[in-house]
């Protein structure tokens, strides 16, 4: 059994407290759909988990099948279990896809074990054409000149092909035209099952009609302050996001 | 190389102080006992070592009738009453009578000699405080002994002039040697635009060896525009070494027309955080003129920036040297330095040298250079001749949108239109190729 | 990256593949120091001709007389002791044509590089020095059927004086500098390669260079004419144990495309951090020709070479490819000469370093086309790559261009692997310092395409050990 906890979380960047001690748990098997205006602190907490240095934990705990996750290197996590599909994924001239989840695949092999070079092409070429992505994608560096929608479903290719427990989608939906969250959607729900757990993270509630989640959480100034069913979802698109602030202000 | 100059002469002001005085008499012995140029010296590479002979000059004299008004008047310059300064032959011939508001808040612009008399304490404090760093000791040090005029800024704390402050500097007679001195100092948080014209009243040979100092201290501005306009005999020598300190902001503009030879050396210190210094050149030799320019970028602090642009238009069998150097010391990280040098190539006899060099000792730093040497493009030329415009024209269109864009970084229309004035007298008198 | 570490282990581990010598029992050794009799007793072994050895005797004088470059150059030249170096050593037997007949030290030395198997694998012929000479030296029956001359400098001058002495000195003169005139007093060694007219030899001809002996010099000598039409590869490979005491590499190697001829002139040099390595490298290309050099430097204390092109015929050309890689206590000066003497010739410089640790890498590049030429063209690309906070890199290019009819282009920039990227990696479980290889690797990708295959991987696999602890 995984499992993924984050318990009373706290982090900074440059002095300012971003999360201020948050709490969500995400059994194994579900999809959680984390939801919030901007600034509410969504990115941070997917940088946080990665352990981007730019933040600082100042409190609380992610715990990765009750191992805390924050004393382990960026690598480390990543290896554990961990999946970040970036918001704005990096550029990396020079470095062709193959080439680069070959590294990341031989990176979790026991020492001595070579990666089966013709099986991985197989496998990656299988994925490509899940993802409705040109197989010339391999040999061309990782996101150098790639579109908005080329990017991402780069990101969802690389979570197929790492297989992690936990995948955490941050902002997986901008920038992407109604195809393409389709095809992106496709990929991720493909990957859904009983040993997986997924965190999404979205503004808007249209990726949800594609990923449909378990459980909604809205995330307001660094707390979850509402939990509830997929229907929350819906609710908060017809309402909006200062209905609940509102209604957290009268409670506080 | 040699030179006819034997003796030390007296200052211009008999009673400048004993620091200066001591300054010029250890100047002139560094003088004496350093080597002239060799070709060896990597920083002479290109040059012309030949041009270093001056046999006859002398000690220039005011030339008695030299008429202000056919000369000044006449020449182009911002001519709407700006504060200014006119020498002749390192001779001051007029000076304009400052506002007593800026007096009264300090503001300094008059000549060296008088600076040295009124206001030797302050004038020492900022006094030819930097080495050569890009060969040219000897010269350097033949300036110091025998600078007899000049003139010092300083701009006090606070103080935004507006209004660009103008001096001119004109060379007149066979021979005559001079060797201006310029100290700009800005105060913190005050800023000011001032303009240098160098030229000639005759086209005599004559040599001109000046210095520059231009210093921005904390959150100040300071723009240096410097025009020569000497006579196609003349020969000058230039260092202009620049001192930026945390968040100042300098920019070192030359434009070059005249001079058989000449040398400029420009050096940039980036001396505090997010200091920004810019150099901009624009150079149109012909003829045999040679134009040698050395510059350099040195960053000695962390997130400082530089940027630098160099211009040559090359007709005839004219010549240049752009020797470019950015340096980035230890712990100056996140740097930003830039240096760009384009050649426009207008003959099939001119030749240009390129050495743009980096030498970076920090990492976290984006610095890169450029360097282009192409004869006006084919595609240019056929598009404007396609709209009817001759050939010819056509070319100097496009040679003149190739300067103008270097002199569009001043970024201050009147001076703008000054230096193109300057230019459009010059693709004048070259006419159309 | 802000963070330090000695990167010297991971260097051990990787050189130790190199890193071993024999005790040889020279036959022939000119002993220490040099002078007219260290010149004698080399042209005595070798039995040469009167004219060579008045060559060499002159061009001792000249290097006697010249300065060191230490004007411009590293001021660490000045360490070099002459009087200390040994000019010559050789076992005294001529090359093998087979590995069997090879001496055991020998044999065994070139096996644990590999270069056997390289042979049966992929080339056409191989020559392999061991110090002065060549221990082994055999060119493919196909390929000598179709008249191509693969021998060692000695063979050459002996048995092919007429193609020899026409062109030796020719593209280089001995008053080149300092080093080239050392090497014409005292090389042995090297290649001499004619290919004939219209012959494209297809599979690549190697040299391997070795060094095994202490407080020595190497100086080898190439001399490679391929005739009209005729196209050939040409690829070197060198390495040295380490010693405590500096060990002195100095060739000269000069290159002639006759009209319309191709020659690719590859080297992948990983020397030990105790060599200097100094070397003079010129092609002499006529009309419509091309040479290309292709240069790979990792290791040594100190290098110094700037391959060049004299375009001399119409449409000539000119390329140079160089990757440079410098660790801890190294200093890389490389960089390319392109003198343009014909019309419509053009030239194409891409120069790639890499600064780990407090290495230093430089860039010196010289472009001239001079008057009365049109049509000509040079491109100018660096790019240094910043490891450390104490990694060093200094471009100093000058170019020349007269009239108005051609077009050059400079361009270089100094980066470094941004945070970002390495984050990015570490999160798909990488760690730092396979991130920051790959990152290496990737920088310099474009220009490893232009090895061979063999060497291409050969030169990731040095990069990656390289890289290693250089982050932590």
């Amino acid at each position: 059994m995984s499992s993924l906890e984050i318990v009373n979380l706290h982090a900074n960047i440059n002095g300012t407290e971003i999360l201020k001690g948050l709490n969500l748990n995400v059994p194994q098997g579900e999809v959680h759909a984390i939801m919030g205006p901007n600034g509410s602190g969504k990115s941070t907490l997917a940088k946080v988990m990665a352990g981007h240095e730019d933040y600082e934990v100042t409190g609380g705990d992610v715990l990765l099948n009750g191992k805390s996750l924050l004393e382990m290197e960026v690598d480390e996590r990543s290896k554990a279990g961990l999946f970040l599909a970036f918001q704005y994924p990096a550029e990396i001239p020079g470095v062709s896809n193959a080439n680069f989840l070959r590294a990341a695949r031989q990176a979790r092999l026991p020492e001595g074990e070579e990666i089966d070079a013709v099986a991985f092409y197989k496998e990656i070429y299988d994925k490509m054409d899940q993802l409705g992505m040109d197989r010339k994608f391999t040999g061309r560096s990782v996101n150098e000149g790639f579109s908005g929608g080329e990017k991402k479903r780069n990101e969802v290719l690389q979570m197929m092909m790492l297989e992690p427990a936990y995948a955490v989608l941050d902002e997986t939906d901008s920038g992407l035209d109604i195809d393409a969250l389709k095809i992106v959607a496709e990929g991720v729900n493909a990957m859904r099952s009983q040993d997986r757990g997924f965190l999404v993270i979205t503004h808007y509630q249209r990726l949800l009609d594609y990923i449909v989640p378990d459980h909604v959480h809205v995330l307001n100034d660094g707390q979850i302050i509402r939990s509830g069913s997929k229907d929350l979802a819906l609710e908060l698109e017809e309402k909006g996001y200062d209905w609940l602030k509102e209604e957290n202000l009268v409670k506080s | 190389m040699s030179l006819s100059l034997s003796d030390l002469p007296n200052p211009v002001n008999e009673d400048s102080p004993k620091w200066y005085i001591d300054s010029r008499q250890l100047a002139w012995q560094k003088f004496l006992e350093s080597p002239w140029p060799s070709r060896k010296d990597e920083d002479w590479r290109f040059a012309n070592l030949k041009k270093l002979s001056y046999e006859n000059v002398r000690d220039s004299e005011q030339i008695v009738n030299f008429d202000y008004n056919k000369y000044v008047s006449n020449s182009i310059s911002l001519n709407n009453g700006n504060d200014r300064l006119v020498f002749n032959n390192d001779k001051l011939l007029f000076q304009s009578n400052l506002d007593d508001e800026l007096l009264s808040k300090g503001l300094i612009f008059k000549p060296l000699s008088r600076a040295l008399a009124e206001d030797a304490d302050l004038l020492k404090n900022y006094f030819m405080k930097e080495d050569p760093k890009l060969g040219s000791e000897k010269l350097f040090n033949l300036h110091q002994a025998r600078q007899r005029e000049g003139y010092f800024i300083y701009v006090p704390e606070g103080l935004v002039l507006k209004s660009p402050l103008e001096v001119f500097h004109w060379v007149s007679g066979e021979d005559a040697v001079i060797f201006p001195y310029t100290l700009i100092v800005t105060a913190a948080g005050s800023s000011v635009t001032v303009a240098e014209y160098l030229a000639s009243s005759d086209d005599e040979f004559g040599l001109t060896c000046g210095v520059s100092d231009l210093i921005a201290e904390e959150d100040s501005e300071l723009t240096y525009v410097r025009t020569q306009n000497l006579s196609e005999k003349a020969h000058s020598f230039h260092i202009s070494n620049v001192s930026a300190h945390s968040n100042s902001n300098i920019k070192n503009f030359s434009l070059n027309l005249g001079c058989d030879w000449l040398r400029q050396e420009s050096v940039s210190r980036l001396l505090g955080e997010k200091a920004h210094s810019e150099m901009i050149s624009v150079n149109v030799p012909e003829n045999n003129q040679e134009f040698d320019m050395r510059t350099m970028q040195l960053h000695e602090h962390a997130n400082t920036s530089s940027d630098l642009l160099y211009k040559n238009a090359l007709y005839d069998k004219s010549k240049t040297t752009f020797a470019g150097m950015i340096k980035v010391e230890n712990e100056a990280h996140f740097t930003d330095a830039y240096q760009t040098c384009r050649n426009l190539l207008m003959s099939d006899e001119c030749e240009a040298n390129s050495l743009p060099g980096l030498e970076i000792k920090a990492d976290q730093v984006k610095c890169s250079h450029g360097s282009t040497s192409n004869p006006v493009a084919e595609e240019e030329l056929f598009y404007l001749m396609s709209r009817g415009i001759e050939e010819a024209v056509s070319r100097q269109l496009v040679t003149f949108g190739f300067v103008k864009d270097a002199v569009d970084r001043l970024k201050n229309p009147q001076l703008e239109e000054v230096v193109l004035g300057k230019l459009e007298r010059r693709f004048k008198k070259i006419g159309l190729r | 990256m802000k963070t330090e570490t000695k990167t010297d282990k991971s260097i051990e581990i990787d050189r130790e593949e190199s890193n071993f010598h024999f005790d040889v029992d020279y036959k022939h050794d000119a002993g220490r120091g040099l002078d007219e009799e260290t010149i004698d007793f080399i042209s005595n072994v070798k039995k040469e001709d009167q004219w060579i050895r008045e060559f060499r005797q002159r061009a001792l004088k000249v290097f006697n007389k010249k300065e060191m470059p230490t004007h411009w150059a590293s001021k660490d030249l000045n360490s070099i002791n002459f009087d200390e170096i040994r000019y010559y050593l050789s076992a005294g037997e001529a090359p093998k044509r087979s590995w069997e007949d090879v001496p055991d030290e020998m044999k065994e030395t070139f096996e644990r590089l590999g270069i056997p198997e390289k042979e049966r694998k992929f080339l056409a012929g191989v020559e392999a020095q061991f110090d002065s000479e060549a221990a082994y030296s055999n060119v493919k029956d196909a390929v000598s059927e179709q008249g191509v001359i693969f021998v060692n400098s000695s063979e050459g001058l002996a048995e092919h004086a007429d193609i020899f002495k026409k062109w030796f000195g020719k593209v280089i003169p001995t008053g080149d500098n300092k080093f080239s005139a050392l090497n014409s007093a005292v090389f042995s060694g090297g290649s001499f390669i004619y290919v004939p007219p219209g012959v494209k030899v297809k599979h690549p001809l190697q040299a391997y260079f070795r060094i095994n002996a202490e407080q020595f010099g190497q100086f080898e000598r190439t001399l490679i004419i391929v005739d009209e039409g005729a196209e050939l590869t040409y690829m070197e490979g060198c390495t040295a144990p380490k010693f405590e005491t500096n060990t002195l590499h100095s060739a000269v190697v000069e290159l002639v495309a006759m009209k319309n001829a191709k020659i690719q002139y590859i080297t992948v040099q990983n020397w030990s951090a105790n060599v200097f390595n100094l070397v003079t490298k010129r092609g002499l290309a006529h009309e419509g020709a091309e040479v290309r050099w292709i240069d790979c430097n990792i290791g040594s204390r100190l290098t110094m070479k700037y391959p060049g092109v004299i375009m001399k015929g119409e449409g000539a050309r000119g390329e140079v490819i160089s990757i440079a890689l410098a660790n801890d206590g190294q200093h890389q000066d490389t960089g390319a000469k392109m003198i343009h003497a014909a019309d419509n010739t053009s030239s194409n410089v891409v120069s790639k370093s890499i600064s780990v640790g407090e290495g230093r890498s430089t860039y010196r590049g010289h472009v001239h086309i001079p008057k009365h030429l049109k049509g000509c063209k040079n491109n100018t690309e660096c790019d240094a790559l910043l490891i450390n906070s104490k990694s060093r890199t200094d471009t100093y290019p000058a170019v020349t261009v007269r009239g108005n009819q051609h077009s050059t282009q400079h361009e270089a920039s100094v980066s470094q692997v941004s945070e970002e990227q390495i984050f990015y990696m570490k999160q798909r479980g990488l760690s730092e310092a396979e991130a920051m290889s790959l990152s290496v690797n990737g920088f310099v990708n474009d220009l490893v395409r232009e090895f061979p295959m063999e060497y291409s991987v050969e030169l990731k696999r040095l990069i990656d050990l390289e890289m290693e602890g250089s982050v932590g």
